[in-house]
């Protein structure tokens, strides 16, 4: 798989050296700061917490809150909101993470395939410990059925469509996100090149950089903003249908 | 030399090839999911989170033609080198 990609503006001006690229890559140092943001954002919401809110970070944390004990009571049922720090964390960090990638200069940690394998893994790791929690040692009969005899064979089975798990979650984002850093430096490189044209006169080339900036340029960044909040949504949906399926009992199923 | 045309000519009909049969399956399920919207609209949540995560689960495999795209776009200098060379 490709190096760590840097922004997309690198396409068009490098901005970062080499060297700086190797051995500290920006999606790394993106990756810290959105850590950093969301633990601000977390330490702001619940400072000098009061009964009726008066300040704006407490309303939005409760209105967050809110917001993910619902979706987790519906996708994982009654009892739903035990997972709710998981869910929420990660679709906060994936989210600002996302979206961090539209801004010049900066690089989604997600369009790499080193963080969302982690993220991935801890999604599916995440979803295991829950059942196993939820149900001990009966979790292990979710990798056993059928007839007695054909049980190591099943085990193997539901062991690859674990890592299947794990492989699609992780490719489907980082696909998605690099995919979207990709085409909006592309779309850039595009137009540097009119820009570059020199045997066209200034006159030609303006308005062309200009049409090409307001239809083609940023469009595509408000087509990263759409998909910035499906992915995320798309991941923390399959954590939880993955929890769901991870905690839910026999009797309930029926 | 002309094995790297037909290379470069065929990797542009990746992403088109699996774009449109995924356009036709996302097609069927948003047909379905419309129709048991209208048959139950009290439904509409449950069958629009379905609706979605089943979209994503579509859209993926486009996506990793892209991204196949992507790696193997990469190679083409390379490979005009490699055959240049030969």
């Amino acid at each position: 798989m490709e190096e760590h990609a840097g922004s997309w503006i690198n396409l068009l001006v490098n901005l970062e050296p080499e060297w700086l690229q190797r051995y500290l890559p920006l999606g790394v140092v993106t990756a810290w700061l959105v850590l950093l943001m969301v633990v601000l954002m977390a330490w702001l919401g619940t400072r000098r917490m009061q009964r009726v809110p008066t300040s704006g970070w407490q309303t939005l944390g409760e209105w967050a809150y809110n917001l993910c004990i619902n979706f987790c009571r519906q996708i994982i049922g009654p009892g739903g909101e035990r997972y709710a720090p998981l869910i929420g964390t990660l679709f906060a960090y994936i989210l600002i993470m996302n979206l961090t990638g539209l801004v010049p200069g900066f690089a989604s940690p997600t369009a790499g395939l080193n963080m969302t394998l982690a993220l991935a893994l801890v999604a599916v790791v995440g979803a295991g410990i829950c059942g196993a929690r939820a149900k001990g040692w009966r979790y292990l009969e979710h990798f056993v059925d059928g007839p007695l005899p054909l049980w190591p064979l099943m085990a193997l089975i539901h062991l690859i469509g674990e890592l299947a798990r794990v492989l699609s979650l992780s490719f489907r984002l980082f696909g998605n996100i690099f995919a979207k850093e990709m085409v909006i430096g592309q779309v850039l490189v595009f137009l540097g090149s009119i820009v570059a044209m020199h045997q066209l006169s200034l006159l030609l080339r303006g308005p062309m950089v200009l049409g090409g900036t307001l239809f083609l340029h940023i469009p595509l960044l408000l087509l990263g903003l759409l998909v910035s909040l499906i992915q995320a949504v798309v991941f923390v949906m399959l954590t939880a249908a993955y929890i769901q399926g991870a905690v839910e009992t026999h009797a309930e199923s029926h | 030399m002309s094995f790297a045309a037909v290379f470069a000519a065929v990797l542009g009909l990746a992403v088109p090839i699996a774009a449109a049969f995924a356009a036709t399956a996302q097609g069927k399920v948003g047909a379905a999911a419309m129709e048991g919207i209208a048959r139950q609209p009290e439904a509409a949540g449950d069958i629009g989170r379905n609706l979605i995560i089943t979209l994503a689960l579509i859209e993926a495999l486009v996506i990793y033609a892209l991204l196949t795209f992507f790696m193997l776009f990469g190679n083409i200098p390379t490979l005009i080198e490699r055959l240049g060379q030969l």
